[in-house]
């Protein structure tokens, strides 16, 4: 099996973009990783597509984008995994790659969802849960997986919401010198956070992620095509995804027990222990999320995440440096193209591009994802070097 | 409950008739798979435990025990007329963790822990719904 390496990365300012239809996104993503690494056309032998299924232009999953592109592959698909999309993406290019079916391959997430009103996105999204036994009780992913866990996990493990406000207060300072991030402004105290108007109590508006639109493209290549191109590979040095059998009905809501069996899987393949990964950037669409996933990666007994960030533990200056992006409350949720922003930020880091917010010296950093009602994590562990 | 004029009445089919139908007549039922004794919900033709397919419809307690709730200010367009309303996480005495719509309950007096029971209510001229409310009220 050939490693296989990150060689380019691209993608457009998280914003809202009702007017730039899905192709244009696509476009302005794929030319930035293109010159990013200086691949060429020909060098190309697959892509998979990540979209939401709010496009307007249909078969957007592999006759539109290839013949819009007039690009000939070998592998050319959608994959759909909810918020763990472009996990399941590009998990698949790496196996493809490492099998050696072919050595450059094109990962490429739209989220295009601003044109659809708030109002009629959750008739949608709601329909996450069981349509028939659920969605009629009026439930909201914002009610199950932000308020319910925030309204369990503080009862449980007896942490003042001030504490996970932290999460959304840091993530706004990392955001303002994020270029990419669309709520870079303005900076935010706890008590803001907190007298944000209410979404469902006991949750507020600033301990959720928003909704927006991006693109962004990873470009992969097999060992022995990675070499030679503009910037030193990113070797994905790790990789696991884990699938919980419930979408928190029955699940224990003051954990992610689905990220924490990924994370274990993938640092066995990379032959590191969850302390060893230096950073990372997490799919946590609500603060409270970021505190479970502290929980998680097992720093301290659980249930005292909370208190790590109230520690400055995930400060971009503290001991593991957590979505220094600026997370999905700051640097914006495009959810179906969230997980390859990650991947955009860890590679950044690694590269020693991320400009103000460049943490020193890191080599090894971990981006995730999540689908549904959490129940489904895709994790990477990327490092640099030879 | 409101009569609710646009979007998310439940599809009733002929396997899960029996459940809707129970409602009308303030009866919470679920299946049980007959191999296992498993008790499921929501009802489900093939056992989550076992994967057996021989279940039998039997009667819940309607009796609860509150884990989690979240009270909604924003909601989706079908709800605008319900808002604000208060939904949960509730442990069924027979096991199972389901989500539903807590009634008859103000959001500040609620906690986790505290006992609940089934009440029932319409949906629409033809279709019944349960929701859960403290035990003492």
């Amino acid at each position: 099996m050939k490693r296989v390496a990150v060689i380019g990365v691209g993608c457009v300012k998280i914003d809202a973009y009702p007017d730039r239809p899905e192709h244009e996104l696509l476009s302005a993503a794929l030319k930035m990783a293109i010159d990013d690494c200086g691949v060429t056309k020909k060098d190309i032998d697959g892509m998979l597509i990540v979209d939401r299924a709010y496009n307007e232009q249909g078969m957007f999953e592999n006759w539109y984008p290839s013949a819009y592109l007039k690009l000939e592959t070998r592998i050319c698909g959608k994959l759909l995994s909810g918020g763990a999309s472009p996990g399941f993406a590009l998990s698949h290019a790496r196996y493809a790659l490492s099998c050696g079916d072919v050595r450059v391959m094109i990962v490429a997430a739209i989220n295009r969802e601003t044109h659809v009103s708030t109002a009629d996105h959750m008739m949608f999204a709601g329909r996450t849960f069981d349509r028939d036994y659920e969605v009629v009780h009026g439930v909201t992913i914002t009610g199950v997986n932000g308020a319910m866990l925030t309204q369990r996990y503080i009862y449980e493990h007896k942490v003042p919401h001030e504490h996970i406000a932290m999460v959304a207060v840091r993530n706004r300072e990392n955001a303002s010198l994020n270029p990419l991030a669309r709520y870079r402004q303005p900076p935010l105290t706890v008590e803001e956070v907190l007298a944000s108007r209410v979404i469902a109590h006991p949750i507020h508006l600033l301990e959720c992620a928003s909704r927006d639109d991006g693109a962004a493209v990873v470009i992969l290549a097999s060992e022995d095509a990675a070499r030679g191109f503009r910037k030193s590979p990113v070797w994905i040095k790790g990789w696991g995804e884990y699938h919980d059998a419930a979408s928190y009905i029955s699940n224990d809501l003051t954990r992610l027990p689905a990220l924490g069996r990924a994370v274990q899987i993938a640092c066995q393949r990379a032959g590191i222990i969850s302390r060893d990964i230096q950073f990372g950037e997490f799919y946590a669409p609500f603060a409270v999320m970021e505190v479970i996933a502290l929980d998680e990666m097992g720093f301290r007994p659980r249930g005292q995440g909370a208190q790590l960030v109230a520690e400055g533990f995930t400060h971009r200056k503290g001991k593991f440096p957590m979505n220094v992006s600026g997370g999905l409350t700051s640097r914006g949720h495009p959810t179906y193209a969230t997980e390859l922003y990650n991947v955009v930020g860890v590679i950044q880091q690694l590269r020693g591009e991320a400009g103000e917010l460049q943490l020193p010296g890191v080599t090894i950093g971990v981006a995730t994802g999540a689908h549904s009602g959490a129940n489904g994590h895709t994790v990477h562990i990327f490092e640099r070097g030879d | 409950m409101s009569i609710r004029s646009e979007g998310y009445l439940p599809r009733i089919t002929a396997f899960s008739k029996p459940f809707w139908e129970g409602l009308k007549e303030n009866l919470f039922l679920t299946t049980q798979c007959q191999d296992c004794q498993g008790v499921a919900f929501p009802p489900r033709s093939l056992c989550p435990e076992c994967f057996s397919d021989r279940y039998a419809w039997t009667k819940l307690s309607g009796q609860a025990t509150l884990y989690s709730f979240a009270k909604h200010e924003i909601v989706p367009r079908a709800y605008i007329k319900e808002a604000p309303y208060v939904t949960a996480m509730v442990d069924l005495r027979e096991g199972p963790r389901i989500l539903c719509r807590i009634k008859n309950a103000a959001y500040e007096d609620l906690i986790p822990g505290i006992l609940l029971k089934i009440g029932f209510g319409k949906l629409d001229e033809e279709v019944a719904i349960f929701y859960f409310e403290p035990e003492t009220k």
